[in-house]
């Protein structure tokens, strides 16, 4: 299910303050993405692990 | 004049390093006011860094290829003592210590002559930057430079330095690279260390190198390739040597060219110049075919997505006051943050899956070959590219083939492959499998000694 968002509220609520002219750019590129990228994400099974994962040393690789 | 050339003149004493650097310094004096590549200089640093590698010379101490060289590094990484600013106005202090790969640059005995010029926190691909001014293209001075590390693209380009040391989160060496006619090599992730670097995207950002050809920058990339448990991200994997050999046949090699997305949409000088790479390629030895390839829109989705949240966090303390930021820059943190964590994880979780995907062409294939830009480099201020089917955003356009394999991590090397019928240089793109840089360096080194590149910058280079 692909519910169209509303980034316009979704700017105000995080507090962008972008006027009319800079606001329309922050939500064509949110849109433009959100188009390719949310049916993929929401395509995905529970158990698909993300590709940065946290280890148990602070050095990284082992 | 090539590292190869500089060695054999430094061997005949022929040539001095601090001759090289006195000159090397005259013509940045000359050509930096119109190009804008050059952001900080450091005249008597590297006279006396010049001098040193003659002293040791004659000591009969060799540091390798390097050795008395002039270099330059983008200002996104630190120099002790040095102002860093990553071409912005919210960030600006005096390094205490050096960036991880200026100090194996220095160990390898390059001379450092400046800070380059870059998009505004390395957050773009036009290097029009709003606080320094614009970067010029040096084959074409109405022309970007491409970025984000224009400065370093356009140095090189103009023969200004031997080579530039350059960041990429989503093509910003291999872009510029493309654009003004230099070779661009992005190794694999964690390969090079980032300590002492500006951060843009820790998940997604490299060092890259920037050099007149490929033998230079192999030569580049093995003085600064280590493990530095320092960056949580550099790896262990083992180092290898680096350096190409000469006369090596591609007999053997395994090349693919993806027909499906990276032959969309291009301008067709630039997909008659790659086919005619290919087709070289092809006659030298190697058995190309066409390869299918998992779904590169996704990628660059998940790229956008991974690109927008982490730069938003990396900056977010700057973005109280919002003046000191260019348009473009701001629009982008803008978006990262509207973003939801969870399309930020689920990027991650998507990116896991497409790699594995992705590792599956490597047992078809040695190496992957394709443009680097679907352009050449588009004109100061232009935002649209007029294509048969429609206008292309100069962004999008750009990091269209380059973004993937900054999300999959895997080495990525941009040399020129021709000119078009304006004279501007076209970028053709090598990829291979994480850690598969011997080879990719390689195969670039036998295509250029086989017909592949470009003539050199023929116009009489202008002044402001």
């Amino acid at each position: 299910m692909n519910i169209q968002r509303d980034w316009i509220a979704i700017a105000k609520l995080y507090g962008v303050p972008a006027s009319g002219r800079e606001l329309d750019r922050v939500v064509r590129g949110l849109q433009a993405v959100d188009d390719v990228f949310r049916p993929l994400a929401e395509a995905l099974p529970p158990s698909q692990m993300p590709a940065v994962s946290f280890r148990a040393t602070p050095e990284g690789e082992e | 004049m090539t590292l190869r050339e500089a060695a054999l003149a430094f061997q005949d004493r022929q040539l001095s390093s601090f001759e090289l650097t006195k000159s090397t310094i005259e013509r940045i004096d000359h050509m930096n006011p119109a190009l804008n590549a050059f952001l900080t200089l450091f005249p008597q640093t590297s006279m006396d860094r010049a001098a040193l590698a003659d002293r040791e010379r004659k000591e009969n101490v060799d540091r390798g290829p390097l050795h008395g060289i002039p270099v330059a590094v983008k200002d996104a990484f630190d120099i002790r003592g040095v102002h860093t600013t990553g071409g912005s106005k919210v960030i600006d202090y005096l390094a205490s210590e050096s960036a991880a790969v200026v100090d194996s640059l220095e160990a390898a005995g390059a001379v450092v002559m400046g800070k380059l010029n870059m998009h505004e926190l390395s957050y773009g691909i036009t290097s029009n930057n709003p606080h320094f001014g614009a970067v010029r293209n040096p084959w074409d001075m109405e022309r970007i430079p491409g970025g984000s590390s224009g400065g370093s693209a356009a140095a090189v380009g103009a023969d200004l330095v031997f080579a530039a040391l350059g960041t990429d989160t989503g093509g910003s060496v291999r872009i510029p690279a493309s654009y003004c006619g230099v070779v661009g090599f992005k190794p694999t992730f964690g390969r090079v260390s980032r300590f002492g670097v500006l951060p843009l995207a820790p998940s997604l950002d490299h060092v890259g190198v920037l050099a007149r050809n490929v033998r230079d920058t192999a030569a580049v990339f093995k003085a600064i390739v280590s493990y530095d448990p320092r960056d949580p991200s550099s790896s262990r994997h083992h180092v290898v040597d680096y350096t190409p050999q000469d006369g090596i046949s591609l007999q053997g090699l395994r090349l693919g060219f993806p027909e499906k997305f990276f032959f969309e949409r291009l301008d067709p000088d630039v997909e008659s110049a790659v086919r005619g790479a290919i087709a070289r390629a092809g006659a030298l030895g190697a058995d190309v075919k066409p390869v299918q390839v998992p779904n590169i829109e996704a990628i660059n989705a998940v790229g956008y997505v991974i690109l927008l949240a982490e730069a938003a966090a990396t900056l977010e303390r700057y973005v109280g006051d919002r003046s000191r930021f260019g348009v473009d820059v701001l629009s982008l943190l803008d978006q990262g943050r509207c973003l939801p964590a969870v399309d930020y994880v689920n990027a991650q979780r998507l990116r896991r899956k497409l790699q594995i995907e992705f590792a599956a062409v490597w047992k078809e294939v040695d190496c992957l070959m394709m443009p680097t830009t679907p352009n050449t480099a588009p004109r100061i201020g232009e935002e649209l590219i007029r294509f048969r089917d429609g206008d292309q955003d100069v962004r999008a356009l750009a990091t269209r083939l380059v973004r993937a394999f900054n999300v999959l991590g895997l080495p990525a090397l941009s040399m020129p492959c021709g000119l078009s019928s304006r004279g501007l240089p076209i970028g053709l793109q090598l990829v291979a499998a994480p850690f598969e840089e011997a080879t990719l360096l390689q195969l670039g080194v036998a295509l250029e000694d086989g017909g592949i590149g470009i003539p050199p910058i023929l116009q009489p280079f202008p002044t402001r």
